[in-house]
């Protein structure tokens, strides 16, 4: 990977943890080799826009914010949520 | 004027108006409005767009009478035997000249001797209501994407909301198993889900049987009774019990921020599985669809319009205009423009298409539009597109200038 990208990385991670304080999969498909919360894929897109590693210092404009619901209010999560 | 005078005034004036409402009152095969009249009925969801459709096919010489029933009804209606619709229809009065409503005035329409529907709208797959199976003389047609999302009321505390949480809500009525602050069945809204394609989507999107969901109908039952009922939650003790789905051309209408009188808020959806919730828009303060059009918001489908597999001149005109099946630049032009005005999106714009129903296992495959239109696409809905303009293709590169904004292909 490029010098220039992986200050890209840093910088979006960077700015990104504040802001989604939380972590969300990366598109892994990608041949970024960062960890995986901040990895360039579809879940940093909040800052870095791209879609794939090759665009994220593109200032394409898919942006994508990365939410959250807590599970954990749901009764039973991940594996005996109760049935109706 | 004296008190009694000015009331005699205005009881005469209402008995004009009232004169004037009963001399209107006409079957929909005869509204007065001019146009070869098409019956469409089913999903309530559809209604914003097939009004702003029904000025553009009034130009084909096509009169578009709708009749709200709910995608599974109207489905029921034109996969079964003598199932002649009597409910009321309206058409739309485009040019305003029939009504004192203005341009595109509402106008209800009588069809108590029975009608039966040339084209069923549903917001689902067929296979999602229960007991439809189509004629073998039926094809499934396929419009613009329509978009659905959760809301709650614009004061709730809720910003997402996830296919698990939405299990127990819907599952559970807010009573025995409860997720946080949704526990009161008579906050928790719903459709009928044998007849809502909003509902028989979210039950599938959920994983939940339709006949599983535990909820309040509000009012009539139908897409504004649910807005309306979230709305009314926004005030009171309520505000975070509150939640509701509609389709996309509610959701944004109202959507908080606008200028609506209803304003609701449209939650974050979490799939199953997934660790993080997108919204249809890149944000909330945004109309660009992004997170539907590459698949990573999942709550949406097809415009589905069911027909003969060999359906008359007219018939067919109104499909071609769904479809775009043979139809000429300006009126796939027109379409889009109605489609994003009533914020559904059209295929064009689209990047993964639906196969099969919305549900925890998606059904989404990439789709590569032989016309692309996103850059147009995202102009209408946005205001603003980074495409670069065109008047021909020469600035387009390999691409190609459609709709003045430089394309792929």
């Amino acid at each position: 990977m490029k010098t220039r990208n992986l200050i890209a990385i840093a910088a979006a991670v960077l700015v990104a943890a504040p802001l989604l304080n939380v972590a969300c999969n990366g598109d892994n498909s990608q041949t970024d080799s960062g960890p995986q919360n901040f990895d360039g894929g579809k879940d940093v897109q909040v800052t870095d826009t791209g879609t794939n590693d090759a665009q994220q210092t593109d200032g394409g404009s898919d942006g994508a914010a990365c939410l959250t619901f807590d599970n954990t209010l749901v009764p039973g999560y991940p594996n005996n949520i109760p049935q109706p | 004027m004296t008190l009694n005078s000015k009331c005699a005034a205005i009881i005469a004036a209402g008995t004009i108006t009232l004169a004037s409402a009963a001399a209107h009152a006409a079957t929909c095969a005869n509204s007065g409005l001019a146009g070869t009249v098409i019956y469409t009925g089913g999903s309530s969801a559809a209604k914003p767009m097939l009004k702003n459709v029904s000025a553009t096919l009034a130009q084909a010489g096509i009169r578009l009478v709708y009749i709200s029933l709910g995608s599974c009804v109207g489905l029921s209606d034109i996969t079964g035997t003598n199932n002649a619709e009597k409910s009321s229809g309206v058409v739309w009065d485009e040019t305003g000249t029939l009504t004192d409503g203005g341009v595109g005035a509402e106008i209800t329409c009588d069809n108590s001797a029975g009608v039966a529907l040339d084209v069923a709208i549903s917001d689902v797959f067929p296979s999602s209501c229960s007991n439809i199976t189509l004629k073998g003389t039926q094809t499934d047609y396929h419009g613009s994407n329509q978009v659905f999302s959760f809301i709650v009321p614009t004061t709730s505390k809720h910003t997402t909301i996830s296919s698990e949480a939405g299990f127990v809500i819907y599952g559970w009525g807010g009573a025995t198993h409860v997720v946080d602050t949704w526990d009161d069945v008579g906050h928790i809204f719903m459709r009928d889900p044998t007849k809502s394609g909003s509902y028989a989507m979210t039950s599938s999107l959920i994983g939940l049987l339709p006949s599983k969901m535990k909820g309040t109908i509000p009012g009539a039952g139908k897409t504004p009774d649910v807005l309306a009922a979230v709305y009314g939650d926004t005030t009171g003790t309520n505000k975070d019990k509150s939640i509701g789905v509609v389709s996309q051309d509610y959701a944004d209408a109202n959507r908080a921020g606008t200028q609506s009188t209803t304003p609701v808020k449209i939650l974050a959806f979490q799939d199953k599985g997934s660790s993080c919730a997108y919204f249809p828009d890149s944000t909330d303060k945004t109309y660009d669809k992004i997170n539907v059009r590459t698949g990573l918001y999942p709550f949406f489908g097809p415009i589905h319009l069911i027909a003969d597999t060999t359906p008359t001149t007219n018939v067919s005109t109104v499909l071609s205009y769904f479809t775009r099946a043979g139809l000429a630049a300006a009126a796939k032009k027109t379409m889009i423009d109605n489609e994003v005005a009533a914020y559904t999106v059209p295929q064009c714009a689209m990047k993964v298409s639906r196969t099969a129903e919305v549900s925890p296992a998606l059904a989404i495959t990439p789709y590569d539009s032989p016309e692309p239109c996103g850059c147009y696409f995202e102009y209408k809905a946005t205001g603003k597109t980074t495409c670069t303009q065109c008047t021909d293709n020469g600035p387009c590169g390999s691409g190609q200038c459609r709709y003045g904004y430089c394309e792929a292909k």
